[in-house]
């Protein structure tokens, strides 16, 4: 038990909170001009559709209100923001030999490299605005599966596919922090998976926030053609500054007849990051898109991933935790679109709140009038650990045919004090009692994961309860 | 007057369109008709009200403000148990409106029911305060029959004392829009406040509620409870919140709604929210929307019943059950006839 105790206490939150000055890179100016943004542009190289898109993306970002109904985001001011840090690596390696020494040290760090050696098909790591590593394994790039920079692929031979698809899900309109996105995207990758191909281990990809007052703008494009089968793991860090760094990142994700995609996050950015998200998948008929969230880091979230039940039968199912302490204001959750006959959705979430910490469930589920025979089931708990927190839960049913089955379910409470009394009178301390039912509490995640993902996330909740009592 | 009604206390997703709505033109000018059933043991008359939070917003008293409806306040003194059922029928015409009082003492008892009738178009509001002192029990029976292109504005706000108890049953059984607001201000310790919500609507017809239990007192409950029936091209929206204010430890939220949806034209929203600062509180909600049980049709089936009356009968089951609950014999007496008529007529 010591031993173990040991362990919880090594891997405090400096496991995160390292950084390397940023003298070798290249930044744009603070603030949002029609300048900066041409200035991304030529960085970028950018086709001239591209060029135009991000023009007109800063025009609708200008004309676009903040939103008004989540968390204060009154200390993001986008003057301070850097929306374009270029490390110093001068290009994108495919080994990590090549990568610059302090930021393969960041990675190695994190454990990527180890995790891609041991347990994943591909890798793709992103520091501040761009990928410095990708690779994937020869035996899948064997199948036809194409795992790359976004950027690459905009210039080869999927550059037609890419403008196909990008930001039709989430066009720039759809939110002001969209239309940022749509202006000054760097980053992400691009993964096409052909029919009847089925990805066995999981890509993943880490996004590396270092630059102090940066934004960070990564673009993910996942395909998965018909009858194919993909599991994706997106990780997100970065250290704590005492500026503001922003987050608005945007996936698109598109499931193909009777494919499957399975979509892995977990977010533990540092507590001084807006994080400002936006993802979308659409599913055609017969497809399923599972999403699996885990959500630790960040001074501020507005995350709800959106699954767009566009054929008929798809299926979506949303399993989440979110996890906030102190200083932070956590709004997540998920909104379902069901616009197809037979099409079903299932949410399941747990949210823990403590030391100050506030976290809100927010969902929608929309069954319009051709969805008829859908079928959806929300459940979410909350779990208050003491009365300075909070824990709002806000979903909204929406639905235009009479021939739907829809069912909600919440409940919020505190722990046990049964339980505890159970696990204290077994030898636990009350410490590691709260911290073993809170991790039972955000099983439904941790058991969607892979296994080095489902400790990590479990190391990440007990870390949070470090100090929980008293 | 444009007006914004029934913003909920979380708002949520702008496109969802939920965050309150939009009146526009409404306008009222003269007090509605009121016949009154008024217990012996009640006065009229008493105290002027405080300002209260209601469930429609400040543009619905602004509204009252605006045409100088006159307070219409009835007082039950501290240690009353009213005999007989308070009975406020309200007639309606277009630009017809009602402000009401109920003031409750200490440890007093009362039975109060209002109904609403109403022109067969136009646009009609009425407000109830309610002051319950510690210890006072009202049982508040609201019924709404207003005429099928009427628009009604129903605006509630309540304040509890300590270990009072607001039990309201609400029926919405006409008009073509209903603006239904109720905040409850649960402030004394163990105060209550349990609400049955029953509705039908058919149509073009559209209701939108705003149900708020705020929790400030410690092991304060409310249980809010709505079951309805939406046909033809009928649009009903429920924003139920429960409250749990940090210091109300101990306190217990339940809310759940039911909807059955007889028609592919009908569109349903419910957001039913819990709101929590305080470790120590238990809060749940729940929702079923959708269609009857394919098991329980077939079984009625079975028996001899066409669909059409199966799900006749279950949307009427569901409105009975909520009149079952009144506690005045006499308004349960004259409702199930009139329901009946209007059946007929239908």
């Amino acid at each position: 038990m010591n031993e173990e105790k040991t362990y919880v206490e090594d891997i405090d939150r400096s496991f995160y909170d390292f950084r390397y000055e940023e003298k070798d890179a290249f930044k744009v100016d603070t603030g949002l001009t029609r300048e900066i943004v041409e200035q991304i542009s030529a960085e970028k190289n950018d086709p001239e559709w591209m060029r135009d898109f991000r023009l007109r993306s800063l025009e609708i970002f200008d004309r676009t209100p903040m939103p008004d109904w989540g968390p204060s985001i009154e200390g993001l001011n986008m003057e301070n923001i850097v929306t374009y840090v270029r490390p110093k690596a001068d290009r994108m390696s495919a080994t990590w030999d090549e990568v610059p020494e302090d930021i393969k040290n960041t990675f190695e760090r994190l454990g990527i490299p180890q995790a891609e050696r041991e347990s994943l098909a591909g890798v793709g790591a992103q520091y501040d605005s761009e990928l410095v590593y990708h690779n994937v394994r020869e035996e899948v790039a064997a199948l036809g599966v194409i795992y790359t920079d976004l950027e690459s692929a905009l210039h080869g031979e999927y550059g037609e596919m890419i403008r196909a698809h990008f930001m039709k899900l989430v066009p720039p309109t759809d939110h002001k922090f969209a239309a940022l996105h749509g202006a000054v995207w760097s980053g992400g990758s691009f993964v096409y998976v052909p029919p009847r191909v089925s990805v066995e281990i999981p890509l993943q990809s880490y996004f590396r926030l270092n630059a102090p007052g940066a934004g960070q703008f990564e673009h993910t494009l996942i395909i998965v053609d018909e009858e194919a089968d993909l599991h994706f793991i997106e990780g997100c860090s970065a250290p704590k500054y005492n500026v503001a760094n922003l987050h608005a990142g945007c996936v698109e994700l598109f499931v193909g007849k009777n494919a499957r995609l399975r979509y892995s996050t977990i977010e533990n950015w540092s507590k001084n990051m807006y994080n400002l998200n936006t993802k979308r998948a659409r599913v055609e008929a017969g497809g399923r898109i599972e999403w699996v969230s885990g959500s630790f880091g960040s001074h501020v979230s507005y995350l709800y991933p959106m699954s767009v039940l566009a054929g008929r039968g798809a299926r979506s199912e949303f399993t989440g935790v979110t996890f906030a302490g102190a200083g932070q204001n956590l709004d997540t959750g998920c909104k379902v679109i069901h616009s197809a006959p037979d099409t079903s959705s299932y949410v399941n979430t747990r949210s823990i709140s403590k030391s100050g910490g506030i976290s809100t469930f927010r969902s929608a589920v929309v069954v319009d009038s051709k969805a008829e025979n859908s079928k959806s089931a929300v459940s979410c708990q909350s779990l208050m650990i003491d009365s300075d927190s909070r824990s709002d839960t806000v979903p909204a049913m929406d639905v235009r045919t009479d021939k739907a089955d829809i069912g909600h379910e919440a409940r919020i409470g505190r722990i046990s004090d049964d339980a505890v009394f159970y696990l204290m009178s077994r030898g636990i301390s009350e410490e590691e009692a709260r911290a073993l039912i809170v991790s039972g509490f955000a099983e439904n995640v941790s058991k969607e994961l892979p296994l080095e993902y489902a400790v990590e996330m479990n190391n990440l909740i007990r870390i949070e309860m470090k100090g929980a009592i008293g | 007057m444009d007006m914004k009604l029934n913003a909920p206390l979380a708002p949520t997703f702008g496109w969802l369109r939920v965050n309150g709505t939009r009146l526009t033109g409404a306008a009222v000018s003269a007090p509605a008709d009121l016949r009154a059933e008024v217990p012996a043991a009640v006065q009229r008359g008493g105290a002027a009200l405080p300002a209260l939070r209601t469930g429609a917003g400040e543009d619905a008293g602004a509204l009252l403000r605006a045409a100088a409806i006159p307070e219409t306040v009835y007082t039950l003194p501290a240690g009353e148990t009213a005999e007989d059922a308070l009975r406020l029928s309200f007639s309606f015409d277009n630009g017809a409106a009602a402000d009401v009082g109920l003031v409750l003492g200490r440890g007093s008892d009362l039975i109060a029911v209002m109904d609403y009738t109403s022109a067969e178009a136009g646009f009609g509001a009425i407000r109830t305060r309610i002051v319950l002192g510690d210890g006072a029990r009202l049982r508040l029976v609201q019924i709404q029959r207003a005429g099928q292109g009427f628009t009604l504005l129903n605006d509630i706000g309540a304040d509890c004392g300590a270990f009072a108890r607001l039990e309201l049953i609400r029926l919405v059984l006409g008009g073509e829009s209903t603006f239904d607001g109720c905040s409850v201000a649960l402030r004394g310790d163990k105060s209550a406040f349990v609400t049955e919500i029953g509705y039908t609507v058919g149509g073009d017809g559209r209701l939108d509620m705003n149900y708020e239990a705020i929790h400030t007192g410690k092991k304060t409950e409310c249980d809010i409870r709505a079951a309805g029936v939406l046909s033809e091209r009928a649009f009903k929206l429920f924003r139920g919140t429960i409250d749990l204010r940090n210091g109300c430890s101990g306190s217990v939220g339940n809310e759940i709604e039911d909807v059955l949806l007889m028609d592919e034209t009908v569109h349903n929203q419910t957001i039913p929210v819990i709101l929590c600062a305080e470790e120590d509180v238990v809060g749940n909600h729940g929702a079923t929307i959708g269609r009857l049980d394919e098991n329980l049709i077939f079984y009625l089936e079975s028996r001899g019943l066409e669909r059409e009356q199966i799900y006749a009968m279950m949307a009427r089951a569901r409105i009975d059950a909520v009149i079952r609950r009144i506690p005045d014999r006499k308004t349960v007496e004259a409702l199930f006839p009139a329901l009946a008529e209007g059946e007929a007529q239908a």
